[in-house]
């Protein structure tokens, strides 16, 4: 046996590869973990919307069925499309608890200000991979959201380039189907490439990190504890799709976006009319420079203003989930 | 001597790939803007006028837009339902007589005049009228 592992060893180095994973972990268990739950995620949602892409249907008027189609009649489709949609939920929380745990302990600081740069810019990335997705199956809410989205982008001269045209036609199923499944995904994979790069290479950087237990203990254990409760949930709560709305359909009341967008949802109910589309650029660019207000002797007023910010967009969200 | 040469062809190299690159990504912009300026649309029949009750509205599209026939006072008028605050298809409640955003909770009255909720425009009028075989053509 150990003849022919050298054998191999010689010709691929692939014993000494995978033996690496077994030394034990550098930097923080939790944090390891967290980050390798991550790109579990980012991977569950790569392969399951490649499969449902097979029978999703980017038009107006077969938008929805399709997608019932793969709920109802396609075989296993229910459960495809329940780890697509509870992994996208798992995804944003688990991206805002990295965002949260990065900032805390101050890994975004000289010098790991590119990191969280591009850390930032694919939060913003898969937030806007969440909204196109929701857009997909146009039932009420991905509707409606897509009205609101295109009012907010003419405000920048973009709403008929989102849209496709003046309304939502197929020009518009099209451009969300391919922005959601095509060009997203390749801003992803170049931000992620660079984004895990960095970090590794930041980390390397660091003389004495702290040893733990195996690294593939830690990974392994998230993982299997992270696909465990994808698969219980799409299981045991199967993500149904809304009702369908085509532009005559009746608006229902109550209509409201995904979690993660209900504090914008609220604000837009009483922020004046100009500040509006301001709102996200404003908020992305402050994230983004974090790292260059976080400086020196600063770090206590800003956890103060990070925190501040993120209990009031949790207060907002809740204020908006009661409305 | 060779040095400088060789430094010479790299940037001029380097400077011709970035150059056609960039060249290759102008067309992009051209072809993502949608080919027509404002769709061309034609008057549209949307159904009996006789269908249409004192105080009723019927959702119906125009050239795809979300629009909304309602008659009032005996008169058909019709809207455009897209609601002048966030862009949301507004309803209309026959029952309150108003237009209601169920997003943000804009409500307009039966002329299309904001009365409560983040909106500030009045609601788009669509030109409208009752043919003579009785059937409501908006747009016309």
């Amino acid at each position: 046996m150990a003849e022919r592992l050298s054998w191999l060893e010689e010709r691929t180095g692939v014993v000494s590869w995978v033996r690496r994973f077994f030394r034990p972990v550098t930097g923080r268990p939790w944090s390891v973990a967290l980050g390798s739950v991550l790109l579990l995620l980012i991977a569950n949602q790569v392969v399951t919307g490649a499969l449902l892409s097979v029978y999703y249907r980017p038009v107006v008027d077969g938008a929805h069925a399709s997608v019932r189609e793969i709920l109802h009649r396609v075989p296993m489709g229910w459960f495809l499309r329940g780890l697509h949609v509870w992994g996208a939920h798992l995804l944003v929380a688990a991206m805002l608890l990295h965002l949260v745990r990065t900032f805390v302990q101050g890994t975004h600081r000289r010098p790991g200000e590119i990191v969280w740069v591009t850390g930032v810019l694919l939060f913003a990335v898969l937030l806007g991979s969440a909204f196109t997705g929701q857009a997909l199956p146009l039932d009420a809410e991905g509707y409606s959201g897509l009205l609101v989205a295109s009012g907010l982008a003419s405000e920048w001269g973009a709403g008929r380039l989102l849209l496709g045209g003046d309304y939502v036609t197929d020009a518009t199923m099209g451009r969300m189907f391919a922005v959601h499944a095509i060009l997203l995904p390749l801003a992803i994979l170049v931000l992620l490439s660079g984004h895990i790069a960095l970090a590794a290479r930041r980390q390397s950087a660091e003389p004495e990190l702290p040893t733990g237990p195996p690294w593939f203990w830690v990974v392994g254990g998230a993982l299997l504890t992270m696909l465990a409760a994808l698969v219980t949930l799409a299981v045991v709560s199967i993500p149904g799709v809304g009702v369908s709305q085509d532009p005559a359909g009746v608006t229902p009341t109550g209509v409201k976006p995904a979690w993660y967008f209900l504090p914008f949802y609220q604000a837009l109910k009483f922020i004046p009319p100009w500040l509006e589309p301001w709102a996200p650029p404003v908020g992305l660019l402050t994230l983004l420079l974090v790292p260059w207000w976080d400086r020196g002797t600063k770090r206590r007023a800003v956890f103060v203003l990070f925190f501040g910010a993120f209990f009031a967009l949790v207060a907002l969200g809740i204020a908006g989930a009661m409305s | 001597m060779t040095e400088t040469r060789r430094e010479f062809l790299d940037t001029l190299l380097f400077t011709s790939l970035a150059a056609t690159a960039l060249a290759l990504a102008a067309p992009i912009p051209f072809y993502l803007r949608p080919p027509h300026g404002r769709m061309r649309r034609n008057p549209a029949p949307v159904g009996p006028a006789s269908g249409l009750g004192e105080g009723q509205g019927r959702n119906v599209t125009f050239g795809g837009e979300p629009a909304v026939v309602v008659r009032i006072d005996g008169k058909v008028v019709a809207f455009s339902r897209i609601c002048t605050h966030r862009n949301c298809a507004v309803n209309w409640d026959s029952a309150r007589a108003r237009f209601l955003c169920p997003c943000h909770g804009a409500v307009f009255d039966p002329g299309g005049k904001p009365v409560k909720g983040p909106a500030t425009r009045p609601l788009e009028p669509i030109p409208c009228r009752v043919d003579e075989r009785g059937e409501i053509v908006i747009g016309g």
